[in-house]
């Protein structure tokens, strides 16, 4: 077996990585509770199958960071395919090359050390062809990485992470790996007169000014050195992802999920990170002061090592816009929940329970709220449209409204949450409705996903574009230009992004933001920012409005009391919920006019 | 006083010496939006855990400047988090966060 003292730093600092990365796998996956709905059968085959092609196409190619900006996915791409790629073709060369039936790991790294002349090797040509060109890709990748340090803007970022601790020397160590393997390799390519376009025309240059033939030892012991080095450094650095992301991308795809309550998934998306920093821009705390504070790549270090930082784990809006920009596909909003959790020692509380409903012929049952109480003509528009539709409804929080507990679970109170989930469910139920319409996509995020209630439940953008469906109410168009806001909680929260418009459309002409959708900014009143003082969510929310609006729109229409609430705080034009503009817009019966009259007169007098 | 027949009875009395002002030392640190709270009740009014439990928010601003930190700590539990209080505040206290500052400050 071929041995020289030089693979030794190699050697150890793999064999170091593989103890500690399996070691903390072993652990991370003991920690994890069995998942709900695992794949079954053929379902698990495709499973592998699917997470392998993901790991392809995400760990390896990074699709998702080339649709952001083709620049900054091609420097991902090259130093990982070209990496991934020099490893199987060197494999498979070393393969070819020996006789021996298993290799030791360091043969095909150190393959043109230990066997120089492989001229009579089967497909020689194409070997050294291959393995120059994937050298040649992944030190442009380091290029333009190097680049990137400085002008960040070529690549699409505004602003880029910051190397701290043992990313440093991880860094740098793999900044080295690749010139020193070119050095090696050419200045060996001179000494054997072997080599293709990279290594034998590098190895020719440098033979006119260095001692070639004294150097490459040298060479060969700083390349292993350096992939030592860097191995070590590896599990505590931003590189541990690089094995992390693909085991992630195999757990995701065999149905274990994230939840609010830290567990052992948790730890696979915190160490998946590689803190790219394509979030950091995504992050609207960024344009208050203190900004590196509470960005997701940063924050997500502090996590690792353990930094305190309060002000980065109470000030997050989990708006989801990092989460939704994440090439790995990070929970970010998960991760920090969790670790509200478990920073808050959990306690249950004696509440007096709320009267119960009696049990009623109603079908439908509405929800407004708590914001919704803050925002009655939200609740008044939407009894208004359920008069016009002569829809029986049941209000469900007209008194002894109790919260949802969203905003519990949000501060990582879950336990707590729990008592209200279970005092609100109770009331639900026993009201004996089918469909529950709510006006706030906070509650409905919790009702959804949280209750487990067994009938419908909508928002009420929704159900007014069922209403307008099935013709149960009539609008009329005006000619009035509005823009519309996702509320983080319905759009990137629970995916409902067209019923909301195509109401609008009914009413009046629709300008969209270029924000719009998955990347639609937060209103800064999102209850998840506990530590944000008034002044900075209302910098927030005009920020967000000036990326909404522009000079034409009369109106900013949005589908949660919450972000009405804080629009209007600081918006110039009028800002409406979307049951508003749709009940001033009502076509109505002359006969329903008087009576719609005194129902307003009433809700008035009750407030 | 006595001589009018009125006395201060002690249950009304707040003794500053002795009040423990270690939470409110701590909470003027980190949530100086506190020291805006003129009492005025807003915030109780609207409170969502208030109506079935006991929680007053515009008493708990009281009793921490009073340094009566003890009973603030049963009905600070109690609170749902919703946020309202924050909302109709006319002053712009961050409620939320002086209810996360106390539950920290008791580790509770």
């Amino acid at each position: 077996m071929a041995f020289d003292p030089l693979v030794i730093p190699f050697s150890l600092g793999l064999i170091f990585l593989l103890i500690v990365v399996f070691y903390k796998y072993y652990t991370w996956i003991r920690q994890m509770p069995k998942p709900k709905n695992p794949p079954k059968g053929l379902n698990r085959i495709k499973a592998y199958f699917d997470a392998s092609i993901e790991v392809i196409m995400e760990s390896l190619l990074h699709r998702k960071i080339f649709k952001q900006n083709k620049l900054l996915g091609y420097m991902h791409m090259s130093i990982a395919f070209g990496w991934f790629m020099l490893i199987v073709v060197g494999n498979l060369e070393a393969k070819m090359t020996s006789t021996n039936a298993i290799n030791p790991p360091y043969f095909p790294i150190f393959l043109n050390f230990f066997a120089p002349d492989r001229s009579l090797t089967p497909g020689h040509g194409i070997f050294s062809f291959t393995m120059d060109l994937f050298l040649a890709m992944v030190l442009s990748g380091l290029l333009l990485a190097f680049i990137k340090r400085s002008k960040s803007r070529l690549f699409g970022m505004r602003r880029t992470s910051k190397m701290r601790g043992m990313d440093k020397i991880a860094l740098y160590s793999l900044w080295l790996i690749f010139p020193l393997r070119l050095f090696a390799e050419s200045f060996n390519a001179y000494n054997h007169n072997s080599g293709n376009f990279l290594s034998a025309n590098c190895g020719d240059f440098f033979a006119t000014f260095l001692p070639v033939a004294q150097l490459e030892y040298s060479m060969w012991v700083l390349y292993s050195l350096s992939l030592g080095v860097f191995f070590v450094a590896l599990p505590w650095s931003r590189y541990s992802h690089i094995p992390t992301e693909v085991v992630l991308i195999f757990i995701r795809h065999l149905g274990y999920r994230s939840c609010v309550k830290p567990t052992g998934y948790n730890m696979f998306d915190l160490y998946s990170c590689s803190r790219c920093g394509i979030c950091i821009d995504q992050c609207q705390i960024n344009i208050l002061s203190e900004t590196n504070k509470t960005v997701t790549a940063h924050y997500i270090y502090d996590m690792r090592v353990g930094n305190k930082n309060d002000f980065g784990l109470y000030s997050c809006l989990a708006c989801g816009r990092c989460e939704e920009a994440c090439p790995v596909g990070i929970k970010t909003v998960d991760l920090r929940i969790g670790k509200r959790y478990s920073e808050t020692p959990q306690t249950v509380v004696k509440y007096n329970v709320p009267k119960p409903l009696k049990p009623t012929a109603h079908n439908v049952g509405y929800f407004s709220g708590c914001m919704g109480k803050l925002t009655p003509s939200v609740i008044e528009s939407m009894h208004t449209i359920f008069r016009a539709a002569n829809e029986n409804v049941l209000h469900i929080d007209k008194e002894d409204g109790i919260c949802c507990g969203r905003p519990l679970i949000l501060s990582g109170r879950v336990d707590q949450a729990a008592q209200l989930i279970q005092l609100n469910k109770d009331r639900i139920v026993a009201s004996g409705i089918k469909t529950l319409v709510t006006s706030c996509p906070i509650c409905l995020k919790t009702f959804k996903e949280d209750y487990d209630l067994n009938i419908e439940v909508i928002h009420h953008s929704e159900y007014i574009e069922q209403l307008l469906e099935t013709r149960k109410i009539k609008t009329k168009f005006t000619n009035q230009n509005v823009a519309y806001h996702d509320p983080c909680e319905l759009g990137r929260g629970l995916k409902i992004y067209d019923a909301p418009r195509n109401v609008i459309r009914n009413v009046a002409i629709l300008s969209e933001n270029p924000n719009k959708n998955e990347r639609e900014l937060c209103c800064g009143g999102s209850l998840a920012g506990i530590a944000l003082s008034q002044e900075q969510k209302q910098t927030l929310a005009s920020d967000a409005i000036h990326q909404i609006i522009d000079n034409e729109t009369k109106a900013l229409i949005t589908s949660c009391p919450l972000c009405k609430k804080s629009f209007t705080q600081t918006s110039v034009i009028k800002v409406m919920d979307i049951a508003e503009i749709i009940s001033q817009n009502l076509i109505l019966p002359a006969e329903h006019k008087v009576k719609e009259k005194q129902h307003v007169q009433e809700f008035v007098n009750y407030n | 006083m006595s001589k009018f027949g009125f006395k201060l009875t002690p249950s009304g009395t707040i003794n500053y010496d002795q009040g423990d002002f270690r939470l409110a030392e701590f909470i003027d640190q980190h949530e100086p939006s506190s020291r805006l709270c003129i009492s005025c009740g807003a915030c109780s009014a609207t409170c969502t855990g208030g109506a079935f439990a006991k929680l007053e928010m515009h008493k708990i601003h009281l009793f921490i400047k009073r340094g009566m930190s003890d009973n603030v700590k049963t009905q600070i539990q109690n609170c749902m988090y919703c946020g309202k209080c924050q909302l109709v505040c006319p002053r712009g206290v961050n409620n939320r966060n002086v209810i996360r500052l106390i539950l920290t400050h008791f580790k509770i």
